[in-house]
């Protein structure tokens, strides 16, 4: 009798923090939906901004956004790749793999501001790269690699040990086992990292801030050294400065705008990880 | 056993695990075109000696090869050994029936695709030239690419059996083949193994002493990772020269699958 009532009372308190958990959520999610939703509008989406983001939409930002990600993206990709397969594929020592692994996660916890600082000092003033969107890439791909190094790595431990013995019994080289029995086993892991690592990154401020973009007076970059808008830096400063009722709505529509990115990219990160991961256990 | 010359050998070679001998002093050597058997109880380095004459161990941590393992007079495990063209001359069909998620057609021609990329106009005949050594091109020759998964497991092991032959290996190891196979599947690739030594050598690892005595020419019975014996294999089963040998062959008809 006694233990039931502990089992039901534990029972209890964890379906409250759950629920704490998901009202949280909502209540977020209903505030910028709310209060962000009347500044949705075909020009909202779709023209620039202008007064100061007083006025107009926020087509260019919504686009450096998505240039910034896709680039940082393309950078981070190979690189964590190469480091998982290096990790996983041709380092025997033990030793190595921890301290590497460590550092990884390390990485991964580390402050967004670091990056910016550190990204700043070595990217733009050491490599003289400036605040210009390759600054901005450049810092986004170091933050991501983390997130997308360990999603490829575990998914290329978790391929069955059956496919590599069979590759190399068919006396297939490093290169083409790589090529034929590891990378088509193991895209779900690098879809959902690159995914799931630009959700991350779509929500960053701190680390492109005053590396990559700048609030006014800039349309898409024309070349790599140039600056280039974003949500982020849209929202933080119209939140921040604007004193009407209207630019206000403007920073929330923005947010709203980059929720949905963020949860399209992350919907879609589970949906083809599911999917492929199936197709490779086929 | 006959003097006809051993395509493989492993003179007195002991392997080990972390420091752990898991076979030790054997001796023992692979006819040109026979089947050999390898018989014991489990755990006795059945597989381990299979795995060991196509260096698939390598990859093990800890795993570590004294003595010799030769193949055509030559030392694999010494220096300058082309660990890549040893497998593919020293072909392996796994316990459990592995096939890629792919089409049977690109199966079949797996290795091939890497290893003689430049044959690749040539790959429709090779797929249907081991497809029909394994007698499965009848079975499949319409649905060539459909997934390989597709197949019932008994023909999974002979697609798998086909990609190994695609590369034309000189011996073939199979670890029991046939042991997650329906008795219909399992006479099917007991036939196929008869028909592959008149060009290849095999080495088969079975639990199923029935097995052994229809299909292999020469045992080799293991025992606590040491050869306890090795001869012809009708006279190992009708005239076995240890006590333990008689003891563990003397079982091939009990408990046998209906076939």
């Amino acid at each position: 009798m006694k233990r039931e009532v502990v089992e039901k009372s534990a029972l209890g308190v964890l379906a409250i923090l759950t629920g704490t958990g998901v009202l949280l959520l909502l209540l977020i999610l209903g505030s910028v939906i709310w209060k962000g939703g009347p500044a949705l509008s075909w020009e909202f989406l779709f023209e620039a901004s202008s007064d100061f983001g007083n006025a107009g939409g926020i087509y260019y930002q919504t686009v450096g956004t998505l240039l910034l990600m896709l680039g940082a993206a393309l950078i981070s990709m190979p690189i964590a790749l190469g480091t998982a397969l290096y990790l996983t594929e041709y380092t025997q020592s033990e030793t190595v793999k921890k301290v590497l692994r460590n550092l990884i996660y390390s990485l991964n916890a580390m402050p967004t501001i670091l990056f910016g600082l550190v990204g700043y000092l070595f990217f733009g003033v050491f490599l003289n790269t400036g605040v210009s969107w390759l600054t901005g890439m450049l810092i986004l791909a170091v933050m991501i690699l983390p997130t997308l190094q360990v999603s490829i790595q575990e998914a290329i431990e978790g391929i069955p040990e059956k496919y590599r013995e069979t590759g190399m019994s068919l006396g297939l080289d490093h290169l083409a086992q790589v090529r034929s029995v590891i990378i088509p086993h193991s895209w779900h892991g690098m879809i959902t990292g690159v995914l799931l690592g630009l959700a991350r990154a779509a929500g960053e401020t701190a680390a492109i801030m005053f590396t990559a973009t700048t609030f006014s007076g800039i349309l898409l970059p024309q070349s790599w050294a140039d600056p280039v808008p974003t949500l982020q830096t849209h929202i933080l400063v119209l939140a921040q400065d604007a004193v009407n009722s209207a630019a206000l709505t403007k920073a929330w529509g923005a947010a709203l705008i980059l929720l949905f990115i963020v949860f399209i990219l992350i919907s879609f990160s589970f949906l083809l990880r599911e999917r492929l991961k199936m197709e490779a256990e086929l | 056993m006959s003097k006809i010359k051993n395509v493989m050998e492993m003179d007195n070679a002991a392997i080990f695990y972390n420091g752990k001998p898991v076979l030790d002093k054997v001796c023992c050597g692979f006819r040109v075109n026979a089947v050999t058997g390898v018989v014991g109880a489990s755990g006795s380095g059945k597989t381990t000696l299979l795995r060991t004459l196509s260096r698939l161990n390598d990859r093990v941590g800890g795993f570590r090869v004294h003595g010799q393992v030769r193949l055509e007079g030559h030392e694999i495990y010494g220096n300058g050994t082309d660990v890549y063209q040893l497998r593919r001359r020293v072909g392996m069909v796994f316990q459990k029936p592995v096939v890629f998620p792919k089409s049977i057609f690109k199966n079949a021609v797996f290795g091939l695709k890497h290893l003689a990329p430049e044959m690749k106009k040539e790959f429709p005949q090779a797929a249907e030239r081991v497809l029909r050594e394994v007698f499965l091109w009848d079975e499949v020759k319409d649905r060539l690419h459909k997934p390989a998964q597709t197949l019932s497991q008994g023909q999974q092991q002979r697609l798998a059996i086909a990609r190994t032959l695609a590369v034309d290996p000189e011996i073939i190891l199979m670890d029991e083949p046939t042991s997650s196979l329906d008795p219909k599947s399992s006479t099917a690739i007991e036939e196929l193994i008869v028909s592959l030594k008149n060009r290849h050598t095999l080495v088969l690892v079975t639990h199923h002493l029935a097995q052994a005595r229809r299909v292999c020419d020469d045992l080799l019975f293991l025992n606590e990772g040491t050869v306890w014996e090795q001869g012809g294999c009708l006279e190992m089963f009708e005239n076995p020269k240890r006590k333990e040998t008689h003891e563990y062959l003397s079982r091939w008809n009990v408990d046998e699958p209906a076939v």
